[in-house]
């Protein structure tokens, strides 16, 4: 396996890794207790850490390498697979990254297991989180079988 | 992490999410800003996350901070406008890689 495949792997996994650590954010603050208020905060912490490295690898293959990749997508009849599914993916992930950064901030509320308020909050922004991963996710799918597309037809 | 940050950072996401959608637009529309940012840090989506990440942080820690616990109402408010800035977001980078 050559350093661009592990590059290319390694990006949907911290994706969907960080997917489901807001999964756990959202599940552990349903059920918000003294108990379990720092697993929130450190799992919070950890989605927030997997969505930038997922930035940082996935930004890092996408200015290295998907210029080739790219020209294989246009040459095909699935040219959408980079207008519509990249080019939405490339600048949604932005707001994913803001909520990812945002969430350690939203679970630090002292007030995380007596106030309704707070654990909307914190459930708003993980939700959030798991719905835009999954759609990028989706639209990252999508990208690969249009190279694919392009190679075999 | 300190919950006086809740508030400004909430509303630096609000302001950050849509101002990033609204410079995806802008910069797709106009040749001479996508140059300008791809010049300064050799691929204009790297000078666009680093803007956006760097300015959603300085407005996190400028914005003003929340003297006292923040309330029900105050959290509710913070929520519907994480939601609902959020969704402006992606609608408006929906309608630009959809219809232009």
């Amino acid at each position: 396996m050559s350093t661009k495949e592990i590059i290319l792997f390694l990006h949907p996994t911290f994706g969907v890794l960080a997917c489901l650590a807001a999964l756990w954010v959202g599940v552990e603050t349903l059920n918000a207790s003294q108990a379990n208020l720092g697993r929130i905060r450190t799992v919070s912490t950890v989605t927030a850490v997997l969505l930038w490295l997922t930035w940082i690898v996935g930004g890092y293959f996408y200015v290295t390498f998907y210029a080739a990749d790219k020209a294989i997508i246009l040459g095909s009849n699935w040219k959408f697979a980079h207008d519509i599914f990249m080019e939405g993916k490339e600048h949604l992930f932005f707001t994913l990254l803001l909520l990812g950064t945002f969430l350690p901030f939203a679970a630090s509320s002292p007030q995380l297991v007596t106030d309704r308020g707070a654990k909307n909050l914190v459930l708003t922004t993980s939700s959030l989180i798991v719905l835009i991963a999954l759609a990028i996710e989706g639209a990252g799918a999508i990208i690969s079988y249009g190279v694919r597309v392009g190679l075999t037809h | 992490m300190n919950a006086k940050y809740i508030k400004p950072f909430g509303t630096s996401f609000a302001i950050m999410s849509v101002g990033s959608a609204v410079l995806a637009v802008v910069k797709d529309h106009t040749p001479a800003l996508n140059a300008a940012m791809k010049a300064l840090m050799g691929h204009h989506w790297i000078t666009h996350g680093v803007l956006v990440m760097l300015a959603f942080l300085i407005l996190g820690f400028v914005l003003p901070k929340s003297k006292t616990e923040l309330d029900t109402a105050a959290y509710n408010r913070l929520s519907a406008m994480v939601a609902v800035t959020a969704v402006i977001s992606g609608l408006i980078l929906a309608v630009n890689v959809l219809f232009f």
